[in-house]
């Protein structure tokens, strides 16, 4: 299993990117598509998901829209225009980051 | 690919709300993925009651209740700035107050308010961006943008009119008052909803202290604004209601800091502007947001071939701008030939008109009966000396 710190410290950018992939997603979807990328490794909680989607919203990185799916509430999130730009910058600086781990652990 | 039915669904959110997470903002997101986990088990093949029995043992409330609390916490944590600004505010407005620098003081005053607008519409500004995320933060948007409105109109109206004579009939006091108004109205609609989506015992106690504070601050500003049109009939008991509003608000701020509650920006900002705004509108005020009216010695020599015998002469008098509004005051004997009186003028321009009379029912016909009346440019002499005839 990843350590807690590192998933908690990368989190907004796993999400960022997962949202630039897929046009709208829901809560529970993004915990499953990372847990299947990872083959497991990554198992995110309630706890540390939801404070990560709704602190996107409130800086205007992604919108919401809730539907009725099988009779129950379920709010999807999706990247805003302004989030697509500049989370497009946020990952470059994040591949960056991951190169520059690489070349200092390496 | 298995699917809850309505009662499974039913039977889940019954038991999250005994579980006491119905309160939180987050609940349908908790119901949703609660419903998915189960949903998930039972596509393996287990049993509804199994499924639901062991992600009930799973996920505990800690984890909606970590969640939540969370996001409530840099949501406040990005207010700092504001309170920062809010006191630094308080504090000019405390500083104009004590050091009355004769003019210096009045902008010093004037600029604690405009900082408090600033507050209401920084706040304001916070909301409309959120507006997305509940539909009610359009309406405490539009309410605390009315409060700016209010209080930075209502503020320069009163600066102008107690600095430089613009006549305002009043207008100053009410839209500062119902610039309260409107924020008391945000802040109550603001935590009960907090209230209402509160999770631990602690915090609804907390919200719903806040939610009365807001309730009473309504009403407060609701008693204000009905003395505007019944001022003739309550005006010999505002006093008593400005006074207490004042140790109301210094109470309550004393309770916010004992018990730790001045991270509540919004409970904050209601408190420190109801003081401000309420103090300025009292007899203490004296030296906000214009500074200490200009006072004049108004000194008469009385000319010592033809004395007067009474212990009072009165002058009679109006300035150029309010011809409409003459006042008479009574100018006491303080040496042989001198009367005079310590008048407040909160006019810089123009010309004071003026007659003196020794009885004070002549003095106030004065401008009726006289053929030719005297004026003085201002501002008045410190010393005039009057030949009275």
């Amino acid at each position: 299993m990843i350590p807690r710190e590192l998933i908690k410290g990368t989190l907004k950018y796993m999400v960022l990117n997962l949202l630039r992939t897929f046009p709208k997603m829901y809560g529970y979807e993004i915990t499953q598509v990372l847990d299947e990328k990872s083959s497991g490794r990554i198992k995110l909680t309630f706890a540390a998901l939801y404070p990560v989607l709704h602190k996107l919203e409130a800086e205007g990185m992604v919108r919401t829209e809730t539907e009725n799916v099988n009779n129950r509430i379920r709010k999807y999130y999706s990247l805003t225009s302004k989030g697509k730009k500049e989370s497009d910058t946020r990952m470059l600086e994040f591949r960056e980051y991951i190169d520059l781990m690489k070349n200092l652990f390496y | 690919m298995a699917c809850l039915n309505k009662e499974q669904i039913e039977f889940i959110r019954k038991d999250l709300k005994q579980r006491s997470v119905s309160r939180s903002f987050l609940f349908n997101e908790w119901v949703d993925h609660f419903c998915c986990d189960v949903e998930t088990l039972m596509n393996k093949g287990v049993s509804f009651d199994d499924a639901y029995g062991h992600i009930s043992r799973e996920k505990l409330d800690r984890d909606i209740s970590s969640a939540h609390t969370d996001v409530q916490q840099f949501l406040n944590h990005k207010y700092v700035g504001i309170k920062k600004l809010l006191l630094f505010a308080f504090l000019l407005f405390a500083i104009s107050w004590i050091i009355n620098l004769q003019g210096i003081g009045s902008w010093i005053g004037l600029g604690a308010f405009i900082i408090l607008g600033i507050v209401y519409l920084r706040v304001s500004i916070d909301f409309f961006q959120k507006r997305r995320v509940k539909k009610v933060n359009t309406l405490l948007a539009i309410l605390s943008l009315l409060g700016f409105i209010g209080t930075l109109s209502g503020i320069i109206i009163i600066f102008l009119y107690r600095n430089f004579g613009f006549s305002t009939r009043g207008h100053g006091v009410d839209l500062t008052v119902f610039g309260w108004f409107f924020f008391s109205l945000l802040c109550l609609i603001y935590y009960f909803g907090e209230y209402k989506s509160a999770i631990e015992s602690r915090e609804i106690k907390k919200m719903q202290w806040l939610g009365l504070l807001s309730v009473f601050n309504v009403f407060l500003a609701a008693i204000s604004i009905a003395t505007f049109p019944l001022y003739h009939m309550v005006k010999d008991y505002l006093f008593f209601l400005i006074l207490f509003i004042l140790g109301f608000d210094l109470l309550v701020l004393v309770i916010l800091l004992a018990t730790r509650s001045m991270k509540n920006t919004l409970a904050v900002s209601l408190i420190l502007g109801s003081f401000m705004i309420v103090f300025i509108h009292s007899h203490f005020r004296t030296k906000l947001p214009g500074g200490k009216p200009k006072l004049y010695e108004l000194t008469l020599q009385v000319s010592p071939e033809h004395p007067v015998g009474t212990n009072k002469i009165y002058v009679s008098m109006y300035y150029d701008r309010f011809p409409d509004q003459p006042i008479t005051l009574p100018l006491s004997k303080i040496g042989d030939n001198l009367y005079g009186i310590t008048m407040p003028s909160y006019s810089y321009r123009g010309y004071l008109y003026y007659g003196i009379e020794t009885d004070s029912s002549d003095a106030r016909d004065y401008f009726s009966r006289a053929t030719r009346i005297d004026s003085v440019r201002l501002r008045i002499p410190n010393r005039k000396i009057y030949q009275l005839h």
